[in-house]
């Protein structure tokens, strides 16, 4: 049965929904969501404080610290989402209802994506203010242009891994934290991703941010020896390609993983 | 009703069976041990990085080892400190078992120091694997001759009381709120994390910070595991202080912070008890 793309757009507008202004409405998530990851940041600040690095590492440290909620929130917020959602007994009532699951997928990307950027916009300020750290964007459009591809690459990387985690129990939530500070590492979140030599940063640039972010620094810090992996153009053409890749794969995986789900009986099974 | 120690000894053995089995039996046990080294091997390797590829390693001699150490023993606080923040979701409203584990006759101030206990044994193979990579991989430089013993004992004993402390208080919190448990837990431990100086001197920190820096145990603790591991004083405002003094500054923070523990956790349980919040669902 095909379903109308009009419904799938209300189910889109309905998921993000409940992020945006759920997660917004509760005013103490929002302050924790800026001061956690604010508090990380500025302990790298003072570690590269204390080791008498020269200052543009603090700008480096700001921008992945903006960036990091959106990396966080794709592991918490997609990738191990349908465990929440079968938890609390939804993901039966997504899968009954007469809608894509991309559509579901997307809605949680679209409103994380919101929610994060009010996030990573807040630590981006704050940076400036409290350690001083200087942003010289000579190229707004291609800023801009790089944030939105890297986002969806991102994001679609997080609707892969949601489906891929679908059928897991506690385990793909142990799979997320696991995720977590190896990609710090070879993310390059807080140093050009470079300084990891050439071949693990090949590996490293599987996730979209590791380029993204490379990009950025190059954009947001003209004057300043950002150590760049690839030039800025060719770090948006692979950041388009993953996004189509992951989006493409993440559908594929969904449509796979339900069924195995549906075969097995694991798609309702609780406290696994 | 008056409970035996007997009884306090073996809720405090279970929920610390209870917590390990919650925490480890999802997978098979070399996976497990794989998984539990990964997140404190990265972190590690994350300082490593910065050291030795940005910075190139051209800072004060020891202050690597400094940073590595710290970072190491920190890993107590922040499992600790996060795992007491699932635990209360898990017990309350996840498995939905905290009101049988209520009526049973045990302390509840026990059975949290079980399941805490639990992160402890946890984070002590992160650190002790974390610290074994440093020396072998890394070139930090520890040697048995500059440990010194009853001081790094004393150290691992009292913060581990201490953060316990914080944890037991931290989950009374989290009793008597709705769905914070997670952010308030992490947000201690990140003020601790960025305000004790586990990975460099608090005297980097501004003077506001640094002021709240030497109130707080983990500072003095961080101090007082630096000096035991490897003998030397790297920073500078709290290098005047001497062993005893530092001993004594612990003791008596740590005792402190027991007392408050003990009370504050009282208080929430009872609050939770009138307001019917042992049993409370927020997720939906």
């Amino acid at each position: 049965m095909k379903t109308r793309l009009s419904t799938n757009l209300r189910a889109i507008v309905a998921r993000s929904y409940v992020r945006i202004v759920g997660g917004n409405r509760e005013l103490s998530w929002v302050f924790f969501e800026i001061v956690l990851p604010l508090l990380n940041v500025s302990a790298y600040v003072f570690v590269y404080r204390a080791l008498g690095a020269s200052p543009e590492y603090e700008g480096f440290v700001i921008l992945g610290g903006a960036m990091l909620a959106y990396w966080l929130n794709v592991l918490w917020a997609m990738a191990s989402q349908f465990y929440w959602e079968k938890e609390m007994g939804n993901l039966e009532l997504f899968l009954i209802a007469p809608i894509s699951r991309m559509a579901i997928l997307l809605g949680m990307a679209v409103g994380g994506l919101f929610m994060c950027s009010v996030r990573a916009a807040s630590i981006l300020v704050m940076g400036v203010v409290l350690f001083g750290v200087k942003f010289q964007v000579e190229h707004w459009w291609t800023l801009g242009a790089t944030f939105v591809v890297t986002m969806v690459a991102l994001y679609g990387l997080g609707m892969l891994l949601s489906s891929l985690f679908m059928l897991l129990g506690r385990n793909g939530w142990k799979l997320s934290m696991v995720l977590q500070e190896p990609v710090y590492l070879a993310g390059g979140f807080y140093f050009p991703v470079k300084y990891l030599g050439v071949a693990t940063s090949v590996v490293a640039a599987v996730i979209p941010l590791t380029l993204g972010m490379d990009a950025m620094r190059q954009l947001c810090f003209p004057t300043l020896d950002t150590n760049p992996l690839l030039p800025v153009g060719a770090e948006l053409a692979i950041l388009t390609v993953l996004a189509v890749v992951f989006l493409w794969c993440a559908a594929v995986s969904l449509a796979h993983m339900e069924r195995k789900g549906r075969e097995s009986g694991r798609l309702t099974m609780k406290w696994q | 009703m008056a409970i035996s120690f007997k009884r306090h000894w073996a809720t405090l053995r279970f929920g610390h069976y209870l917590g390990w089995s919650i925490e480890a039996n999802w997978t098979h046990p070399v996976l497990y041990g794989l998984y539990s080294v990964i997140r404190p091997v990265f972190a590690s390797l994350l300082l490593v990085f910065i050291y030795r590829i940005v910075v190139k390693g051209q800072v004060q001699a020891g202050l690597f080892e400094f940073l590595y150490v710290g970072n190491a023993f920190f890993m107590y606080v922040i499992n600790v400190l996060a795992g007491i923040g699932l635990m209360i979701h898990d017990d309350r409203e996840h498995y939905q078992m905290l009101k049988y584990i209520y009526v049973a006759p045990v302390r509840m101030y026990w059975y949290f120091l079980g399941r805490s206990a639990a992160h402890i044994t946890i984070s002590t193979i992160g650190v002790v694997v974390t610290l074994t990579l440093g020396v072998l991989a890394f070139d930090v430089n520890l040697s048995w001759a500059a440990v010194d013993v009853p001081l790094l004992a004393f150290g691992v004993i009292t913060g581990l009381l201490a953060t316990l402390a914080v944890g037991i208080l931290l989950a009374g919190i989290a009793l008597v709120t709705a769905m914070h448990s997670f952010s308030a837990t992490e947000a201690v431990a990140g003020v601790f994390y960025l305000a004790s100086g586990c990975v460099y001197p608090i005297d980097v920190l501004p003077a506001w910070m640094q002021s709240f820096s030497r109130v707080l145990p983990f500072t003095y603790w961080m101090e007082i595991i630096r000096r035991g591991c490897l003998g030397s004083r790297l920073t500078p405002s709290l290098a005047q202080l001497s062993d005893l003094e530092l001993v004594g500054i612990m003791s008596a923070t740590t005792v402190g912070l027991l007392v408050l523990s003990h009370f504050g956790f009282t208080l929430c349980d009872y609050l939770a008890r009138q307001g019917g919040k042992i049993d409370q669902k927020t997720d939906h």
